[in-house]
């Protein structure tokens, strides 16, 4: 399949396998939150949350342009109708000087756009997390195996009751 | 003043470092004409009436990327200007593609590997085109400011008339853009459009806690995935005494839901402004669409309302002796039409 077949490949849930998110953190386990997590909310469909998976992704990616010229005209294009450098300023100096800032911009990107589309976030042990997700650096992920971790993501984040901690935006 | 001035000349240079099929040149015929100019901290400010200008307040030294919307035409130029650099890439391609056969062929005589890789075919989907807004973009600040006061930069900007759009604070793909919330502003010639931008650092909820120092016993990391941008009305300390006042004009802001992310940068939004953007989770509320939708709901409500009333008179005046009519036929003749006529004036209004 091609990159675009993949993009909108429709997974049956139900032979997807829901991976292990029950662990006991420790100290170091807390402190990698920030980096290891998932999402998930309430009364949400698979096919939803893949789309808002989805959405966020592509958004990350820069990919998210497909309805950014409809035939409409202008109106419609762009939609419906002390220390504050250390707010702004310090965002892009994560950007140009952080470590592995690639990487990092991702999970800036995916814990925003999933928190303005309502989902918590929980935190998850690394190894854990390893099983259905992907870091994305310089070198990009191929596109079936994002979309096949994506969809694993998108059975976790419309999954039931989850107890653990929402660790928020 | 400096002058910027932005074109597809500018946008080649940049695409040139891009990778696969991007287009190599671009003709004059098809260059979109967009100057602004840095107004510099003089005593005299030369304005012109013909020029619109954007006076941004900021609380320090920071920079903001705004872009005009393209009209249609520029637009189409944009899609003119790409079918031609598509076609001449097509042909390059079939060039370069005989030049790599020979190279294979020949490598095969001779048993050694091929030299390069082989060309890959640009192809509408797959043929790479810079934004139209790109070349119709640029930053103010954070140099050259046209006043400072503690705790308030002065930046201000010649443009051209249009309507304007907040993108965020990019350059290259670094920092942020406004992806997922912002607005956009009409700035009209011989007026000075001001607004100011600020930031505030959120709470894991996403609420607002200060725009101040970084909030403490927070892992920096997650403070700054916890910020957001905002775009308010400029204070009084914009109004610069060297600004013809009768100038100044408060922008008047319109929520935009979606720009897309074309440098891959960091995605984020604008804060909620009050009474004029809002959100519902990631859905931005215009709202004074709303209001106004509100009001004409109530308008038409109460019209039907007061149809509903007349056209009960109506009928017990016609009926007398029907339930709901009163006893006296004389007093119900009056009293209904004076009704009717209160009920026809609202109608009319």
């Amino acid at each position: 399949m091609s990159d675009e077949d993949w993009r909108d490949w429709q997974p049956d849930p139900a032979e997807l396998s829901m991976p292990v998110l029950a662990f006991e953190a420790d100290e170091g386990d807390v402190k990698s939150f920030k980096k290891y997590y998932y999402f998930n909310r309430a009364d949400t469909s698979f096919e939803v949350a893949l789309r808002d998976l989805r959405d966020c992704d592509e958004l990350a990616r820069g990919l998210a342009v497909g309805n950014y010229y409809p035939d409409a005209g202008t109106t419609a294009m762009y939609g419906i109708g002390g220390a504050i450098g250390g707010v702004i300023g310090g965002a892009i100096a994560q950007a140009i000087y952080g470590s592995a800032e690639a990487r990092a911009k991702r999970r800036v990107n995916m814990r925003r756009c999933m928190h303005f589309k309502g989902y918590a976030r929980h935190g998850l042990a690394k190894d854990l997390w390893q099983e259905f997700n992907f870091e994305e650096g310089n070198s990009t992920v191929e596109e079936e195996d994002r979309q096949r971790m994506l969809a694993v993501q998108a059975l976790v984040a419309s999954s039931d009751a989850i107890e653990a901690e929402d660790i928020g935006l | 003043m400096n002058r910027m001035k932005t074109g597809w000349a500018f946008v080649v240079s940049m695409i040139a470092a891009c990778a696969i099929a991007s287009p190599a040149i671009a003709d004059d015929e098809f260059e979109i004409e967009f100057e602004t100019s840095i107004m510099k901290d003089k005593d005299e400010v030369p304005l012109d009436p013909n020029k619109a200008y954007i006076l941004l307040q900021t609380p320090t030294a920071i920079p903001a990327t705004f872009f005009r919307v393209p009209s249609d035409a520029e637009r189409e130029l944009s899609q003119q200007a790409r079918a031609v650099a598509l076609a001449e890439a097509k042909e390059d391609y079939l060039k370069d593609l005989a030049r790599y056969q020979k190279r294979v062929e020949s490598s095969k005589k001779r048993g050694k590997k091929v030299r390069g890789s082989k060309p890959i075919e640009p192809t509408e989907t797959s043929f790479g085109w810079p934004p139209v807004e790109q070349s119709l973009m640029f930053s103010i600040g954070p140099f050259n400011r046209f006043a400072k006061s503690k705790g308030s930069s002065l930046y201000l900007q010649e443009v051209p008339p249009g309507e304007y759009v907040y993108y965020g604070t990019t350059s290259a793909g670094l920092g942020a853009c406004a992806c997922m919330g912002t607005v956009k502003f009409q700035a009209e010639a011989g007026q000075i459009t001001m607004l100011r931008y600020d930031g505030v650092w959120l709470d894991k909820n996403g609420d607002p806690i200060s725009r101040g120092r970084k909030p403490e016993g927070v892992d920096t990391n997650d403070a700054l995935v916890r910020v957001a941008m905002i775009i308010e009305p400029a204070d009084m300390n914009a109004r610069d005494a060297r600004l013809p006042q009768d100038w100044l004009v408060d922008a008047q802001l319109v929520p935009v839901e979606f720009v897309p992310n074309w440098f891959g940068a960091e995605i984020n939004r604008l804060a909620p402004i009050p009474g004029v953007l809002a959100y519902q989770r990631d859905q931005v509320i215009d709202v004074q669409a709303e209001l106004a939708a509100e009001r004409e709901a109530a308008r038409a409500a109460e019209a039907a309302q007061d149809a509903q009333t007349a056209s009960t008179l109506q009928s017990a005046q016609s009926s007398p002796g029907q339930p709901g009519a009163v006893d006296s036929p004389g007093e119900a003749t009056a009293g209904g039409a004076e009704t009717v006529i209160e009920a026809s004036a609202g109608d009319s209004n």
